[in-house]
């Protein structure tokens, strides 16, 4: 049985000729499954953009930034991917 | 800190291996039970079907048993134990439904004792081994002993039952024996290869005094060493029954088919995802006490047709006392394939295995060389490698048209612990720890939210103790224990919110030593998917010399940390503290990420979780860009709200 290889995931979705997609608005992505991510728009700030369920004050534990981190649908900016982590 | 390998020490690295390795290293003079393959073929459907679920049936047995002998409330009251079924050569015919965790790398220390202990000191009839030793397996940590007992049919090794559980104290330097001043394994538990406990169906005395002499709580460990001998003893009858009604030839073949099931339904849901790569970093803070680092377990998952290749490679090295031997890595992933693969899938660890292979460096996090402190390994290392492998599986998951409905964004990211020890109520000593958060939350789906305060993904049978029996057996006063506001992963699909707790000592005359350890406070561990933001920090805070007992005095009990005055004190990720009459301990543990961009939620959803105190009023407008009017939505407004955010993060964003 041939597999469908339309959905990359739950936001990118892949056409017959192989490119990919914004699955919300359609907008055409750069690169391919492997690389996507690293070409979308992104945003990087404080901890606290991620809600009041992080805690703000990661000095108090550890010598290392953390950061808030965000990729961005170049046309609706839906968010593909949300993440916290050590600079 | 470097760590020097201890000559020698590498006889007890338990790795995976081949069934024929296995045949290969046990004694001649240990004769096996085995079928052929057309025996297997033979069994009809209406007899497999029965011997399977009897198996399952047995494994629950066990598990009864075990908890109404035990004496300790980590067992009784939450389920941190399991029991396991396996062939005559240590492969996982049937795995109980408490703690996988412990149960998964069972057949690593079958297989061992196979190897090790088939000529001196033989296995017999009768026989069972303890072991706690986690580089040899069964447990993932020294608190982890497990007692396997092979089962003989008409003087043939016919099978083994395995009872394995968290004991509440196995020494070291610490109570509970977990120690954030670890440096190396010296300063834990000992851990103790595997012995023959059991001889000729009696307990051997001298042995368990050797085991029992580490121990602060030896009567309670020495009733949980009973416990696990009788869960054996159950399985041993009940298995010997289904021998006598259908045959060992049967039963066997039956057996083999359980493992063979799994594996091929495993291989066609594989069969059935494209093939790709994906990979997962998951971090832990401070690996030790006044440890200011962070360390990362990084998982690359490849699939290729039905095989899986978890590759561990880039992993930090060893450090501190939050590593785990091998055991723990193929515990840990055999504790996310379970329930997010297998899910409609018997759980035959042993045919699932089949489809998986690792590719792991020594000296590393999640394959600790010997002496590396591993005290913590179950809840530190083991878990975190959980996590890791739940984001890969489910991103693997994410990309397929047929199974992306079982995508689960990681749970609770860790066991926030709490060890105490002191004098209880009636002037005895005690340690024992605190187990609240089982109830952590889930993480949430691709079309659904997790679930609240639902348990923990490597315990499906675990759960929350009765506050009242804590109090009744603890020298602790609840404040409060209650679901967190605001704390469950934002997204399209909100992770479960979690739970904390508030208690003061009560009625005990002394200081009660306290070991606080748990990672997440920094970096979150329970990430989000698919756009789904991280859930909440875990957060432990003292506050030392509180006006708590004013509030008693006048009837009342505080319902904030804000109204308790006293020194508000955040705890490290690892500490080790005392607990003094009129401090409070608070722990907030960890909740579910969220899955998808929290602006594509349903706002009717959004309204919903406020009115039910699970998202604030100003979450739902910033993070979900949700307005309310009273209860409702204000459609209006949350569009424009909505649009002004994405308009805000079109500004903000820079190319990549």
């Amino acid at each position: 049985m041939e597999l469908d290889t339309t959905r990359v995931n739950a936001n990118v979705s892949r056409n017959a000729a192989g490119a990919l997609a914004c699955t919300h608005c359609g907008q055409g992505l750069d690169g391919t499954v492997d690389n996507y991510l690293s070409l979308l728009p992104r945003y990087e700030g404080p901890v606290t953009d991620a809600g009041p369920q992080v805690f703000p004050d990661s000095a108090q534990f550890i010598d290392i930034e953390v950061v808030f981190r965000q990729y961005y649908c170049p046309g609706c900016y839906t968010a593909f991917r949300t993440e916290v982590v050590p600079r | 800190m470097p760590f020097m390998p201890v000559p020698g020490s590498e006889f007890f690295s338990s790795r995976v291996r081949t069934s024929e390795e296995v045949l290969q290293s046990i004694s001649p003079d240990l004769p096996l039970h085995r079928v052929e393959p057309e025996a297997v073929e033979k069994v009809d459907a209406l007899t497999y079907e029965v011997i399977r679920h009897r198996m399952w049936a047995i494994t629950d047995l066990m598990g009864q048993a075990l908890k109404q002998m035990s004496g300790s409330l980590v067992v009784t009251d939450c389920n941190d134990f399991d029991v396991a079924v396996t062939d005559e050569i240590g492969d996982i015919v049937q795995i109980g439904p408490y703690n996988t965790e412990l149960a998964a790398a069972v057949d690593l220390a079958i297989k061992w004792i196979l190897a090790n202990r088939s000529v001196n000191p033989g296995i017999h009839e009768g026989d069972m081994f303890l072991c706690n030793d986690p580089w040899v397996g069964g447990g993932l940590h020294q608190n982890d002993v497990a007692v396997f007992a092979p089962l003989f049919h008409e003087g043939k090794l016919f099978a083994w039952t395995a009872a394995v559980a968290h004991q509440a104290d196995l020494g070291g330097v610490s109570p509970g024996s977990w120690t954030p001043r670890a440096e190396d394994v010296f300063w834990e538990s000992l851990p103790t290869p595997p012995v023959k406990i059991v001889r000729n169906f009696e307990i051997q005395r001298d042995v368990e005094d050797v085991y029992l002499r580490r121990s602060r709580v030896p009567k309670m460990v020495g009733l949980d060493l009973r416990a696990k001998i009788g869960a054996n003893r159950v399985g041993h009858e009940r298995i010997a029954q289904l021998i006598e009604k259908y045959s060992a030839g049967t039963v066997k073949a039956a057996m083999a088919r359980q493992l063979d099931d799994a594996e091929q339904r495993l291989r066609a849901k594989l069969d059935a995802i494209g093939d790709g790569t994906w990979s997962a970093t998951s971090y832990q803070e401070q690996s030790m006490k006044d440890d200011r680092g962070v360390h990362k377990i990084v998982c690359t998952l490849t699939k290729t047709g039905s095989d899986l290749v978890f590759d561990f490679t880039g992993t930090s090295p060893q450090s501190g006392m939050i590593n785990c031997p091998f055991s723990g890595m193929y515990g840990g992933v055999m504790a996310a394939v379970l329930p997010i693969l297998c899910g409609d899938i018997p759980w035959a660890a042993g045919g699932i295995r089949r489809c998986i292979s690792f590719v792991t460096e020594e000296g590393t996090l999640n394959n600790a060389t010997f002496p590396a402190g591993v005290g913590k390994g179950s809840v530190a290392s083991a878990w975190a490698t959980i996590n890791a492998a739940t984001e890969c599986l489910s991103t693997m998951l994410d990309t397929s048209v047929e199974h992306h409905g079982q995508v689960q964004s990681v749970c609770c990211g860790t066991w926030d612990l709490c060890v105490m020890a002191g004098l209880d109520q009636r002037g005895q000593p005690f340690a024992t720890m605190i187990t609240d958060s089982m109830g952590g939350g889930f993480g949430a789906g691709n079309d659904h939210d997790g679930v609240d305060t639902g348990g923990l993904l490597l315990i499906p049978m675990g759960k929350m103790p009765d506050v009242e029996m804590n109090e009744f057996m603890l020298p602790m006063l609840y404040l409060w224990r209650r679901e967190e506001t605001d704390s469950g992963g934002p997204g399209q699909f909100r992770g479960g919110v979690t739970g904390s707790l508030c208690f003061v000592p009560h009625d005990t005359p002394a200081p009660l030593a306290q070991i606080v350890s748990g990672a997440g406070k920094a970096v979150p561990q329970n990430v989000g998917l698919a756009g789904g933001y991280p859930g909440n920090s875990q957060a432990d805070i003292a506050i030392r010399g509180s006006d708590v007992a004013e509030f008693f005095a006048r009837g009342a009990i505080p319902s904030t940390l804000e109204e308790i005055s006293g020194e508000h004190v955040v705890l490290a990720c690892e500490d080790e503290v005392l607990l003094s009459p009129g401090d409070v301990h608070y722990m907030c543990w960890q909740s579910g990420g969220g899955y998808g961009d929290p602006l594509l939620r349903d706002p009717a959803k959004v309204a919903y979780d406020v009115a039910e105190f699970r998202v604030t009023d100003a979450s739902a407008r910033s993070i979900y860009g949700v307005v309310l009017s009273g209860n409702e939505v204000d459609t209006t407004a949350t569009e424009e709200l909505r649009q002004q955010l994405r308009d805000r993060r079109r500004e903000l964003a820079v190319k990549g």
